[in-house]
């Protein structure tokens, strides 16, 4: 038997972490919804999945029921319907044996996310800048100037990875497909934990982060100007994206 | 304990060889079309056994995919706890299930429904599941072996024996649908062969007519052959086009028939 992970938070909750994102897992789980009020399972796989991502329950550890039944003071219900929503987006495995533990990680998993990632973000990409309207436009811009705004010190990495994926997903909610958005906010959740891991790790990251910006900085520009077909910047897209394949095969440890 | 009412449908899965990567059977069976929605919930390698939920969550699938179930019914958890006999809990989860399969929509305080069908519900499907493709074809014309074109030979084989038969007009295209998951599932990528599953599953209501017409029954088998024939040639656009060509062809009776119920 492995160690029962601690999952229990201290009493006294530490000063927030600048450098760690916060917010994470509710910002997406709250993606493409209507209600603003939360369920009792879903604010407890907001506060596990946040856990989850921040790695205070590292991947493989067994998440145990009784304990968060007890630290959130509900029946064990809630909690198994918790297990279920992360389970859906990929970061517990319900396991017959064991019950619930966070997903493990695997370097070639990270691939094929990034994979499914880049083909899903292309027909992203074509969909917003055929259907998008002017607020979006500006709403759009104002998630660039955000993910531009990060410092480009590497202790920010995952700062930065947070913005970019929410201008992506804000990209992907605006395609007018559903399906790939939602995709998409999943594979941003399975993604982050590897990208904690690599930060810091290669040095062509910086290079590609400018790329990137760049790229949504002319994505931005050309739906201002109301380009509908968009075909050079998703050639620039897949490159992108196969730099950062080659590049996850060269450093994740 | 969980007794008689889902023990008929579920005959028909655990026939199936429980062996992993290959994705039989190749052949049409009798259950093929009771065994379509467990086929894809398991991606092509369904279980010797399966825990209760699963079993209610095949259950419950093959109803909504054979529209026992109506698009947008509403679906409460005491009936189908009472009808196999167990607590609401199993099938609470079985209903989580099918809801990341997308086969219901759950809503807080709202209760479960059936995913309801429409026409940009069908074109968003369609869209995304080739662009799926367009990732994975290229993938599988470059890395599959002779065993895969083998087992491709196999399925197409099997689709010309029953090519003739209307009755088999479901099954038909079950086996066109499975060579297509076959190759999602060889192609390389574990995450992007089970997106197209789930996408697979939630087409089948809409494709559950099958190509009614026996012409472009014939249309497509042939395009499959030629795929087949030319499959050792390792280039994508054939298989793209030919892809392309049998997802038109499904399209434009489903689409006649969604505008004609609307």
């Amino acid at each position: 038997m492995s160690p029962r992970a601690a999952v229990m938070a201290p009493a006294l909750a530490p000063a927030p972490d600048l450098l760690q994102p916060q917010g994470m897992v509710a910002a997406r789980l709250m993606m493409g919804r209507e209600a603003t009020a939360w369920t009792l399972p879903e604010q407890i796989a907001v506060a596990l999945g946040e856990r989850i991502l921040s790695e205070q329950v590292g991947p493989g550890n067994r998440i145990g029921e009784e304990l968060l039944a007890k630290e959130f003071r509900v029946s064990r219900g809630p909690i198994r319907d918790a297990f279920r929503l992360l389970e859906g987006v990929g970061l517990v495995t319900i396991t017959s044996r064991r019950g619930a533990i966070a997903s493990s990680l695997a370097r070639e998993d990270l691939v094929e996310i990034l994979e499914l990632r880049g083909g899903l973000l292309a027909i992203a990409v074509a969909g917003f800048a055929r259907n998008t309207i002017a607020e979006e436009v500006e709403q759009f811009r104002r998630h660039v100037v955000a993910m531009d705004l990060v410092p480009t010190d590497p202790r920010h990495a995952l700062i930065y990875t947070d913005a970019l994926d929410r201008t992506m997903l804000f990209v992907a909610y605006h395609c007018g497909n559903t399906r790939i958005a939602r995709i998409l906010t999943t594979l941003s959740l399975q993604s982050f934990r590897y990208l904690r891991r690599a930060q810091g790790n290669g040095t062509a990251s910086t290079a590609r982060r400018i790329e990137t910006v760049e790229f949504y900085r002319d994505l931005c520009k050309a739906c201002e100007r109301k380009e509908r077909s968009v075909e050079p910047l998703l050639a620039r897209l897949r490159q992108i994206t196969a730099d950062r394949i080659l590049n996850v095969r060269e450093f994740l440890p | 304990m969980l007794q008689p009412p889902i023990a008929a449908p579920l005959t028909a899965p655990l026939t199936a060889p429980p062996t992993a990567p290959a994705i039989g059977p190749f052949i049409a069976t009798p259950q093929m079309r009771s065994g379509a929605a467990a086929f894809r919930l398991f991606n092509g390698a369904i279980p010797p056994t399966l825990s209760i939920r699963d079993q209610i969550a095949v259950a419950v699938a093959e109803r909504i995919v054979l529209q026992k179930l109506a698009p947008a019914a509403r679906i409460r958890e005491q009936v189908l706890a009472d009808e196999f006999g167990v607590s609401k809990a199993p099938v609470s989860e079985a209903l989580m299930l099918l809801e990341h399969a997308g086969l219901v929509d759950s809503a807080a305080h709202r209760g479960t429904h059936v995913a309801a069908m429409s026409a940009a519900d069908f074109d968003e499907l369609v869209a995304f599941r080739l662009c799926l493709a367009r990732d994975f074809l290229p993938r599988f014309a470059q890395a599959h072996t002779s065993q895969d074109a083998g087992v491709l030979q196999q399925y197409v084989a099997s689709m010309g024996e029953i090519v003739a038969h209307d009755a088999q007009a479901f099954d038909f295209v079950e086996l066109s649908d499975r060579a297509i998951l076959y190759i999602a599932l060889r192609a390389g990528n574990g995450r992007i062969a089970r997106t197209m599953s789930s996408v697979s599953l939630q087409l089948l209501r809409y494709f559950a007519m099958g190509v009614r017409n026996v012409r472009q029954r014939r249309e497509l088998l042939q395009r499959w052959q030629a795929t087949v024939r030319n499959i050792a040639l390792r280039k994508p656009e054939p298989l793209l086009s030919h892809f392309e060509e049998t997802l038109r062809l499904r399209m434009d009776e489903t689409r006649a028939a969604l505008q004609a119920a609307a």
